[in-house]
């Protein structure tokens, strides 16, 4: 009785054919459309780092702990990765500084400064740095397996201007991608506020050099910081080196914006 | 009364749909994959699900957008419309894993709360180029979340069909989100023109289909302005200008009207649907029910009431006949008020 040779009722759960042959139209350029959008898409995305974090992984290594400047662990001819030096920062979990879990761990067991430990975490190595995260957090410290004599020499100290930007180097060496700019900017502020020590990433011909950042009388300045990360600065201050990193302390009321 | 009608249920159109929709989404999921780990494999696994599922939801989110305004330029693309939910809930899967992984991977396992985090981290609220881009997502995500939850008919009724419409009109300030999110965010990263042509070509595409549907819909209100007014009766058209089993719409007074022609007779109803206020005079009449064009709900055409056991009721009019002009009164009886048709003498 009723003419509905064209009209679409879903609930029929049929279509006719005509209105098969013009959905097949439709969508078969669209089908035919996404690939290549995305290819663009996908295309033109910068490069992401070379980058590991041997998530799930933890190892046990050994070597000396030092907690100034900076934590680090001085490993052993270790089983690491080549070209990855053997000066590991130390980094906690997730969002944290190594020292909120050494802390603890130094409560328990005596300060461990200078001792040679046997220690557990997962390894991050990115452009020939390493860093370990403290995944067991107050576990990480296995055996404390006697005190080491002598302290790595600091270097002569020279004063520089860079530009450059704050990274947090947990996630630049090889956590996240990209762990640099505005997509990285909050969780970079998470990880530094956290205690994980900020890092001043500058171009260098066509790779990086990396500066640990302290404040001028050699404290921890994280909380001054934050407001800088993840854009182009300019500051200056005295750069040395320790422990196979480079060190810049820095007055963060001369940090400058570059736009 | 029609013995064909059935609930808004399963069916083999809304199964092959889906089926298609899945077929979409494999497409986008595998080649956004596989073209990632072709082209540049030094990718986390965390940012390769991040990205997947967050393109993912935004092809949807487009696609959802633009069949809307599409099926109301052109009735073919109605089908495309009739299983829109599905999409929505899909899209809403997508852009949920995205969040989630985002507030995880960047916000979570920190000094303070994921949710603190995102409105705390970068407080840079006053900067364009720096603005906590994070902020416009999860408000999108929230609008989503909502949408998603009320997507059942259970919620359509409870709601009512006004407010759960306004709901569901948020979709627009989500999208709106979701664009500045990406303008704000990734596209201060990936600096790349093609990122910008392409978002601005995505973003006009939307407007502009809804603007065009809505210039037509303006253009067709406006011509609704010179009615000749007798006796509280309105002069429409001649009958003939009326195709058998379809309606002929009028906006008289703020009243939208379909006046439908069947059987050699006339009736007139309220023409929005208390279903999802779909356009019911661009709807036929199909065993003897006025049958809405977008998802299919009934009504008798004499009463406006939906067969039973359905419960839906539409306001009538009536209509007149004076030799072969149809003539409307605008003032609308309640609701399921019977209307003895107008009987068309050839
Ligand atoms: C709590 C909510 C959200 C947060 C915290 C968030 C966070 C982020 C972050 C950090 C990025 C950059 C990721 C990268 O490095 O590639 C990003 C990108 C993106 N987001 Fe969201 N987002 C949220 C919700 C949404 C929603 C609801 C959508 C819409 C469907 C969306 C769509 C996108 C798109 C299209 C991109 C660019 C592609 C990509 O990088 O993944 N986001 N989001
Ligand atoms: S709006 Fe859904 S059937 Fe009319």
């Amino acid at each position: 009785m009723s003419n509905n040779s064209n009209f679409f009722i879903g609930w029929k759960g049929t279509l006719s054919s005509s209105d098969k042959k013009w959905i097949r139209r439709i969508l078969i350029p669209a089908f035919v459309g996404i690939p290549i959008l995305l290819w663009c898409i996908v295309f033109f995305a910068k490069p992401f780092g070379t980058g590991v974090f041997e998530l799930g992984n933890v190892k046990t290594f050994t070597g000396v702990y030092y907690d100034d400047p900076f934590p680090v662990f001085l490993l052993d001819k270790e089983q690491l990765p080549t070209n990855t030096s053997n000066s590991a920062l130390l980094v906690g979990f997730g969002k944290h500084g190594a020292k909120t879990f050494m802390n603890p761990i130094e409560n328990s067991k005596g300060k461990l400064t200078g001792h040679r430990l046997k220690l557990q975490g997962t390894l991050i190595y990115g452009d020939g740095k390493t860093l370990i995260e403290l995944t067991k957090k107050e576990q990480s410290v296995l055996e404390v397996v006697s005190p080491e004599i002598g302290i790595a020499q600091k270097s002569r100290i020279s004063k520089q201007s860079l530009r450059g930007e704050i990274i947090d180097p947990k996630c630049w060496f090889g956590v996240m991608k990209p762990a640099e700019g505005k997509v990285h900017k909050s969780c970079a502020i998470r990880c530094i506020s956290g205690g994980i020590p900020p890092v001043f990433k500058i171009q260098k011909g066509t790779g990086f050099e990396y500066f640990i950042i302290k404040g001028s009388n050699g404290e921890d300045i994280n909380q001054h910081v934050l407001d800088f990360i993840g854009e182009e600065i300019q500051l200056s201050g005295e750069i040395y080196e320790r422990y196979g990193w480079k060190i810049i302390n820095v007055d963060p009321s001369s940090f400058e914006y570059i736009d | 009364m029609s013995n064909t009608y059935s609930s808004v249920g399963w069916n083999n159109f809304k199964k092959s749909y889906d089926k298609i929709m899945l077929l979409g989404i494999g497409l986008i999921v595998s080649s956004f994959i596989g073209l990632q780990l072709v082209l540049d494999s030094n990718i986390t696994i965390e940012t390769l699900i991040i990205r997947t599922t967050s393109l993912t939801a935004v092809f949807l989110l487009h696609f959802i957008l633009i069949i809307g305004p599409l099926s109301r330029i052109n009735p073919a693309f109605l089908p495309l419309l009739y299983n829109r939910r599905h999409l929505g809930v899909t899209m809403f899967v997508f852009a949920a894993i995205h969040s989630i992984f985002c507030m995880i991977q960047f916000h979570a396992l920190g000094n303070v709360n994921p949710i603190e985090s995102i409105f705390l981290s970068n407080t840079k609220y006053l900067s364009i180029s720096q603005f906590p881009f994070q902020v416009f997502g999860f408000f999108a995500f929230i609008i989503f979340f909502l949408m998603a939850a009320t997507s059942h008919d259970f919620w359509l009724k409870n709601l009512s069909p006004k407010i759960w419409k306004a709901l569901h009109m948020m979709v627009y300030i989500a999208y709106g989100l979701v664009v500045l999110h990406i303008a704000l965010g990734i596209l201060q990263y990936e600096d790349k023109l093609v990122y910008w042509i392409l978002l601005i070509v995505s973003f006009g595409t939307v407007a502009g289909l809804h603007l065009w549907a809505g210039i037509k819909a303006f253009r067709w209100i406006r011509s609704q302005n010179k009615f000749l007014v007798e006796n509280g009766f309105a002069e429409v058209c001649t009958v003939d200008e009326i195709p058998t089993d379809c309606a002929k719409t009028v906006f008289i007074n703020g009243q939208n009207i379909a006046i439908f022609k069947y059987d050699n007779k006339l009736s007139a109803v309220n023409n929005v649907c208390r279903h999802q206020m779909g356009p019911i005079g661009e709807g036929k009449i199909i065993d003897g029910c006025i049958t809405c064009p977008w998802h299919g709900y009934q009504y008798l055409p004499e009463n406006g009431q939906s067969p039973p056991p359905f419960t839906e009721k539409l306001e009538t009019y009536e209509v007149k006949l004076i030799k072969d002009i149809v003539w409307i009164n605008p003032n609308p009886k309640p609701e399921g008020t019977f209307i003895e048709p107008v009987k068309i003498i050839q």
